[in-house]
């Protein structure tokens, strides 16, 4: 039996593969990402040694969390950041309203940040009368439309132009439009005066240096840059993995993360924050929120290694499910192979005392994933996604009862007795034989509906060989 | 010291003409070989379906059956993946696991085992016509097989082959209880692995796994569309002589010859 997420997926899943112009977009808008990265790579002979060196960087992060995490909070002190800690996304979203309202700010601008998506902030702000207009272009255009982001670096990358334009001219942002520059300047136009009127700027933060007290943005618009130096406030919200011990370690970070994200060389925009501007200048006031929200749960999990995720995307991009189905479909905040991970455990409702979230296994969305591999193998962080979602799945299953286990008890019986193993196959074959063939393709509808069953041979290989080989018997 | 042949049970079952390729295949190799009739499964379903401890007696059983062989030998890659994984399997006890892990370097997949161990390339097969290649998801990124099966094509006389792989390398949407959980978005993959084949411009592909074959075999079928699988065994095993002249359709014949017989 299928967990209750799941059965969700499948849902949203086929309504997604119906839509053929959905399903256009997010194969063509993956598999161009995928090019692009594929042909940098063949000029980066450094891609792997980058890839072990992130992981190191990331394992030894994972190891010394706490330590690391105190030591930034004293280092951004020392540089004039205020350090807040938010133990759920309910406190999270508590801490900003108190900031924003402290200021007297009731117009925000916001950068691209799955976090905030996380503790749904831009829910919180609007209850509270706040405007917040996301500045991403591809956030701005799911803000629009009311929706979360499709993928965690292509917020929109489920729509195409035509799409697009026809959302912006119903919004009255400008005229028709297909062509991608003609839309980006009407964002820019709309933006540029929220961002002018803005009196806090909110944005996460991709990493968080211990040894300096530096907040490390990276970026492709430029928002994230005017978020965080436009406004006199600045809120910064970061979960507590995304702390790194040393400057140095962001050298492969910045090659591999704009690779994969968007097949880039690097980021456009690489912003590394350390405290207020002198007055008169940007920010005069800078708060960093670390969020723990299930990580430290999910630290303490089997499924802990993907707390080292850069939230790069690009696992996304190459699992065929998130391909064919989209992010939607997964029905989280987080999509994907990590999303599968993450859901448990973060962007749910707060973790119960003890750990294991609301969202819990009993949800798992573990049996979304057809266990190629892809995943693993393109993963700056050398993440196992696939064994960290089997291992979610073996718990799933070991907590949903003897049921689930039932067939797999007679399975396993059955492969230790290699009579009864040789006369379950026979049973087999007469099953897909007239006239039983038709009865089995009832009992076998999930399989059917979709594919047509296999023909059955007149004999078994170990028949066959016995007559044409039978000195090869051992 | 003969070479053990496992044979995965969809193909003891489904699909015996594969199995009867790669018999022939050794044969005409010169290979020493055995098959031990009483072997059952790799456990593997079991296993992806989240029930590892279950995917135990067969593991058992098949170092019963075959511990003691220098090299094992199969024409099912995701099988050889599973028998590699079977020293991390939970309540082995510590000689178990040695065993296994001792064994697991001498499981080799078909093309593997041919090029890797055997340092043949060409195997004397003759296959007129246009053939793709598709890589399995565990042959190409648990086992690193990639180049073998490719090489042992592009010397099959009058064969030309082309990739229908897009660069992405997309799994064929099987995946064990994942083609029956999901099956909708299952059938999605199919489709895109049937849309590189016809874009490759050929109806014929080669795989080195029958559960990926079987898959995009039912998928064509149920769709009607033009769909011939063959696992790289019996485009192996095809002969110059019994092929001379012959058309890719002849030649096709010939091997769907073993499953009427
Ligand atoms: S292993 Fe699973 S999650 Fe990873 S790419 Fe393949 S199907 Fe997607
Ligand atoms: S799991 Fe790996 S590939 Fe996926 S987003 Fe995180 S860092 Fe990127």
């Amino acid at each position: 039996m299928s967990a209750p997420a799941t059965r969700d997926f499948r849902r949203r899943s086929t309504a997604a593969l119906a839509d053929a112009e959905l399903h256009a977009n997010l194969r063509r808008a993956t598999g161009q990402t995928l090019a692009k990265r594929r042909a940098l790579l063949a000029e980066l002979p450094g891609a792997d040694a980058d890839r072990e060196a992130i992981a190191a960087i990331r394992a030894q992060s994972h190891a010394a969390r706490e330590a690391l995490l105190a030591q930034a909070k004293v280092q951004l002190a020392a540089a004039g950041f205020t350090v807040h800690e938010a133990a759920d996304a309910a406190a999270a979203r508590a801490l900003v309203l108190a900031l924003l309202e402290a200021a007297g700010a009731r117009r925000v601008v916001k950068s691209k940040s799955m976090i905030t998506e996380e503790i749904d902030l831009n829910t919180a702000l609007a209850d509270a009368g706040i405007e917040v207009v996301e500045t991403d272009l591809g956030e701005f255009i799911v803000q629009q439309l009311g929706q979360r982001p499709s993928h965690i670096t292509a917020p929109a990358l489920h729509l195409n132009r035509r799409q697009i334009g026809a959302l912006f001219a119903e919004r009255g942002l400008g005229p028709a439009s297909e062509d991608p520059e003609a839309l980006t300047a009407q964002a820019r136009v709309h933006l540029r005066a929220k961002f002018l009127a803005a009196e806090a700027g909110i944005t996460g933060a991709n990493f968080v240096v211990a040894e300096t007290g530096t907040l490390v943005l990276l970026e492709n618009e430029g928002n994230i840059g005017l978020s965080s130096s436009l406004p006199p406030l600045h809120i910064a919200i970061a979960g507590i993995e995304k702390v790194l011990p040393r400057l140095a370690d962001l050298d492969p970070l910045l090659r591999l993360l704009p690779l994969n994200a968007t097949g880039q060389r690097a980021g456009s925009y690489t912003s590394l924050i350390n405290g207020p501007a002198p007055a008169g200048d940007g920010p005069t006031a800078r708060h960093v929120i670390f969020l723990d929200g299930g990580r430290r749960a999910l630290a303490a999990s089997p499924e802990a290694e993907i707390l080292a995720c850069l939230r790069c995307g690009s696992c996304l991009n190459v699992c065929p499910c998130f391909r064919h189905a989209g992010g939607h479909a997964y029905g989280g905040v987080y999509p994907g192979p990590l999303g599968i991970l993450l859901a448990p455990y973060l962007g749910g409702a707060p973790a119960p005392a003890g750990g294991a979230s609301a969202h819990g296994p009993a949800t798992s969305l573990a049996d979304v994933c057809a266990l190629c591999d892809a995943c693993a193998e393109i993963c700056p962080a050398e993440i196992p996604l696939p064994t960290l979602i089997w291992k979610a799945r073996t718990a799933r299953e070991a907590a949903s009862g003897a049921g689930s286990a039932r067939p797999w008890r007679l399975f396993a019986a059955l492969t230790a007795r290699p009579r009864a193993w040789r006369f379950a196959g026979a049973l087999l074959r007469l099953a897909l034989k007239p006239p039983l063939r038709g009865l089995t393709a009832r009992l076998a509808p999930t399989w059917n509906a979709e594919r047509a069953l296999p023909a059955a041979p007149a004999r078994s290989f170990a028949a066959e060989l016995a007559r044409r080989h039978p000195g090869r018997l051992a | 010291m003969p070479v053990l042949l496992l044979v995965p049970c969809y193909i003891e079952h489904l699909r015996p003409a594969i199995g009867l390729a790669t018999a022939r295949l050794l044969e005409r190799l010169g290979v020493d070989w055995r098959y031990p009739a009483d072997q059952t499964c790799c456990g593997q379903p079991a296993y992806n379906a989240g029930h590892p401890d279950f995917a135990l007696p067969a593991a058992r059983h098949f170092l019963r059956r075959f511990g003691s062989a220098e090299r094992v030998v199969s024409p099912s890659a995701s099988c050889v993946a599973m028998l590699r994984r079977y020293p991390e399997l939970p309540g082995l006890s510590p000689a178990e696991r040695a065993e296994f892990a001792a064994l697991a370097p001498r499981c080799h997949e078909l093309s593997d085992y041919l090029v890797n161990v055997l340092g043949r390339e060409t195997v004397g097969a003759r296959w007129p016509g246009r053939v793709a290649f598709q890589d399995g998801c565990h042959a190409l990124r648990e086992l690193g097989i990639a180049e073998a099966p490719r090489r042992l094509l592009a010397a099959v006389e009058g064969l030309e082959l082309v990739e229908a792989s897009d660069p992405e390398r997309e799994c064929c949407g099987f995946g064990g209880v994942f083609a029956v959980k999901l099956p909708e978005l299952s059938a999605a993959m199919a489709d895109a692995r049937l849309a590189a084949l016809a874009a490759a411009g050929t109806d014929t592909l080669a795989l080195t796994d029958a559960s990926c074959l079987l898959q995009l075999e039912g998928r064509a079928r149920q769709r009607g569309r033009p769909f011939r699988g063959l696992h790289l065994a019996e485009i192996l095993a095809a002969e110059g002589a019994a092929q001379a002249g012959a058309t890719g359709g002849a030649a096709q014949a010939g091997v769907a010859g073993d499953t009427a017989a």
